[in-house]
């Protein structure tokens, strides 16, 4: 079920908030954490509650035994049990088919052909939401081993703050210390709906991901599916517009779950702050995905030496960070290759102390818009080969440009559109929208009903068009 | 917040109240008109108004949408012999209702050609539309298949749920105001000039795409299963397609039946899949073994290179042009 869906605006949401409003206590923990795993078995396929619920109930456990244990050996065993599973379910939903291609791609480049059920088995579906659940319960686990969080002591709360749907699938990727407390608090007073910040946001997240986000996404497609036919007007603005697609859908999902957290009175971290305003490649990964950044600083980056160490080792640690973070986006050599990228960007911004002294702000926000937009290239390519064929149409290694389509005006357009909004305006968690006035909320309107009209573009009877 | 509550409940209120409007229309006028007048029309009813009325064929078409596009032109039938009862998003309920009307009206014919859709397969199909000819799916399907409740509670609920999300559809919406704008004009001038605007509206039902952008949609079409999303075998289904012609072939219609083709991109990208590809294997598999039981004639013809059919004789992922239909047409039946 996909927040911009008729099923999940008209029957779930009501009935999922209507029923929350009235409950107290444990009831009202258990509703939350039942229609939480509704919603995720109909995130895709049933089964995919399976893993999450296996997650959940093996790091509850293992989270108490760690605080029961006195023995410093046994709690990092069992640390390393918690580990092994929840990186093993990433390994094997998430990295199994790409280690089995690699293997594979490496074999039979020595004439020596791979078993072919070995193939078969690692192609399995990914569950939705995997890598970010895994990554909650693991810094959960991690800061109780470190005394650093006391062990969730009521278990439906854990599976609430586990499954809370509005970040379930696609974040914010939330801490124990953040969620957790908030469902004690409603738990224990009731929900205090935040109506006009949640229903706000809410839309401006819909309409962000469906006037945008999507139609950019439709225009773009086309484009990039002959990158080797790609002239070089057309690849920037495939590019510019992927920059625009991938920041509209991304932080419009992220407000509409950041607002439908308010409506059940819980307020979601913040995952995105303005990210292309940013100075510099540093400053970027303080804007974008902060949740993410957030965690791979604490549990990864830190633990690694972070920055108290030999200059050398820790250029290692950024690198070695933001390739595994790259790799964590997706089971493919090419995020890895974006995350070498952005490594490379915080590494040589480092190099560069007099960056901030001797580039004007306007030179900063610009080149660093460009140099992560480049890096768009490697994270939106299926193969090494399209990127090469991209970033060739770019350099006009297949010409300047081949005459003008409506499409290609119509993607001009959303791109600067798009732009304007990114770089001109305050982002959608910098407005105070408790205080929007009537012009604002008028287009809001506006925009949220076309939004609904389009997310519902396709007719499911309308005879002439089947 | 009021103002934004008061804009959108009023633009909610206004686009769904076109589209009822425009529901309730085609309900208050006669058949025939709203048949002339209207897009949005229910094509089952249509179809089975068309066998009721006319000769009996020799050569009936059954399909979706896919075949729609099948004339006489390549049967070697006149026309009058000739009927195309192909629906969109054909279900095996709709080729037995189908048949039953047809047989009903003693117009059992010669050569029934099949245009197989995978989805047909799938436990994930299109919307129950067959639910406007539920009757004749009830009997028809009743008779052969044990326990065959028509529609069950599920379908049922999930046709009047499709049925309300309609009414929030950009696409419905353009086309409830088209066909209100045309119903006004009618009322204003005369039944003429109203077909006149539907033969001038006709040809903006498959507008012609730029190659970029028929690539796209057939790319996309592809990635999202070719029509078959979540593809899962329907047993079910699949039994009463093999006792539907069981039926058929008693009463001695000789069956050529295949699998329609796909835009290359289309095709390429559904096979991309593995679970996809299976399931499009799994189908093959099937017809090829009913087919070897019962003497039906099957192609699969899923890649346009063996027709042969271009990319640019394609409408979108999945419907061919005639050019492309008259082709294969003659190949199965004359062949």
């Amino acid at each position: 079920m996909l927040f911009n869906s008729l099923e999940f605006l008209l029957l779930f949401l009501p009935l999922a908030l209507v029923v929350a409003l009235r409950l107290r206590g444990q009831p009202l923990l258990s509703w939350i954490a039942g229609t939480s795993v509704v919603f995720y078995a109909f995130a895709g396929h049933w089964w995919f509650i399976v893993p999450m619920l296996a997650t959940t109930v093996i790091d509850y456990a293992i989270a108490h035994a760690i605080a029961r244990s006195p023995v410093a050996r046994r709690r990092a065993a069992l640390l390393a049990l918690s580990l092994t599973v929840n990186l093993g379910l990433l390994a094997y939903f998430k990295y199994a088919g790409l280690l089995t291609r690699t293997v594979a791609a490496a074999l039979g480049s020595l004439g020596v052909a791979p078993d072919s059920r070995l193939i078969a088995w690692a192609q399995v579906t990914l569950p939705a939401g995997l890598s970010f659940y895994t990554f909650q319960t693991l810094s959960y686990v991690i800061d109780v081993w470190r005394g650093q969080a006391r062990p969730e002591q009521n278990f439906v709360r854990f599976l609430g703050f586990i499954s809370f749907f509005p970040h379930l699938v696609a974040g914010p990727l939330t801490r124990h210390h953040q969620l957790i407390p908030q469902l004690a608090r409603i738990a224990e007073g009731g929900i205090a709906s935040r109506w006009r910040a949640g229903i706000l946001l809410f839309c401006i997240g819909l309409a962000k991901k469906t006037l945008i986000a999507d139609r950019i996404g439709n225009l773009i497609d086309p484009l990039l599916g002959q990158t080797i036919e790609l002239d070089m007007i057309r690849g920037w603005l495939a590019l510019l517009g992927y920059a625009m697609q991938i920041y509209f859908d991304f932080s419009g999902y992220s407000d509409m779950a950041i607002g439908l957290g308010r409506l059940f009175g819980i307020e979601l971290p913040k995952n995105f702050d303005s990210p292309y305003k940013a100075e510099s490649p540093s400053d970027f990964w303080r804007r974008w995905h902060i949740t993410l950044s957030l965690w791979l600083r604490d549990y990864l980056y830190i633990p690694l030496g972070g920055n108290r160490c030999s200059p050398a080792r820790q250029k290692f640690n950024l690198m070695a960070t933001m390739v595994l973070g790259g790799l964590w986006h997706g089971a493919n050599w090419t995020f890895a290759a974006w995350g070498c990228w952005h490594g490379l960007l915080l590494v040589g911004h480092h190099a560069v102390p007099a960056w901030e002294r001797r580039v004007s702000l306007f030179w900063r926000r610009n080149i660093t818009f460009l140099l992560v937009t480049l890096g768009w290239v490697f994270f939106r390519s299926d193969t090494f080969e399209h990127a090469g064929q991209w970033f060739g149409a770019l350099v006009g290694a297949n010409g300047l440009g081949r005459g003008w389509s409506p499409e290609t005006g119509a993607l001009l357009g959303l791109v600067l559109i798009g732009l304007a909004i990114v770089r001109g305006f305050p982002n959608s968690l910098e407005m105070d929208l408790e205080r929007i006035g009537p012009v604002p909320q008028t287009g809001l309107a506006f925009a949220t009903v076309a939004a609904i009209f389009l997310m519902n573009y396709r007719s499911k009877f309308l005879y002439f068009q089947f | 917040m009021k103002v934004f509550t008061v804009v959108l409940v009023v633009l909610l209120a206004v686009g769904v109240g076109v589209n009822v409007a425009a529901m309730c229309g085609r309900r208050f006028i006669d058949p025939a008109t709203a048949m002339m007048l209207y897009r949005n029309v229910d094509d089952r009813l249509a179809k089975k108004a068309a066998i009721m009325l006319r000769p009996r064929p020799r050569v009936v078409v059954f399909g979706s949408s896919r075949a729609l596009g099948i004339t006489s032109r390549a049967t070697g039938v006149t026309s009058d012999q000739f009927l195309n009862a192909a629906v969109g998003g054909a279900a095996v309920e709709d080729y037995a209702a189908l048949w039953r009307v047809l047989e009903q009206h003693g117009k059992v014919p010669e050569i029934a050609l099949f245009s197989i859709d995978p989805w047909i397969f799938s436990r994930t199909q299109p919307p129950p539309r067959w639910r406007s000819l539920a009757p004749e799916v009830a009997a028809s399907l009743g008779q052969s298949v044990e326990g065959a409740p028509v529609p069950t509670v599920a379908e049922e609920i999930r046709y009047r749920w499709d049925a309300f999300t309609e009414l929030f559809s950009f696409n419905v919406l353009r086309a409830s105001a088209r066909d209100l704008r045309r119903l006004w004009r009618a009322r204003a001038r005369s039944a003429e000039a109203a077909a006149t605007m539907a033969d001038e509206d006709y040809g903006q039902h498959w507008p012609a795409l730029s190659p970029a952008e028929l690539r796209r949609r057939a790319i996309e079409y592809g990635r999202e299963g070719g029509g078959v999303p979540d593809p899962h075998w329907d047993e079910r289904r699949a039994a009463w397609l093999k006792r539907l012609w069981a039926a058929m072939r008693a009463r001695g219609v000789r069956i050529v039946a295949y699998v329609p083709p796909y835009h290359p991109d289309a095709l390429a990208a559904v096979r991309e899949d593995p679970a996809h590809r299976a399931f499009l294997e799994a189908v093959d598999r099937f017809l090829v073994g009913v087919a070897g039981t019962l003497g039906v004639t099957f192609v699969d013809v899923a890649d346009p290179a063996t027709i042969p059919c271009a990319a640019d004789e394609f409408w979108d992922g999945h419907h061919a042009k005639t050019a492309c239909l008259d082709r294969l047409t003659s190949r199965l039946l004359h062949t």
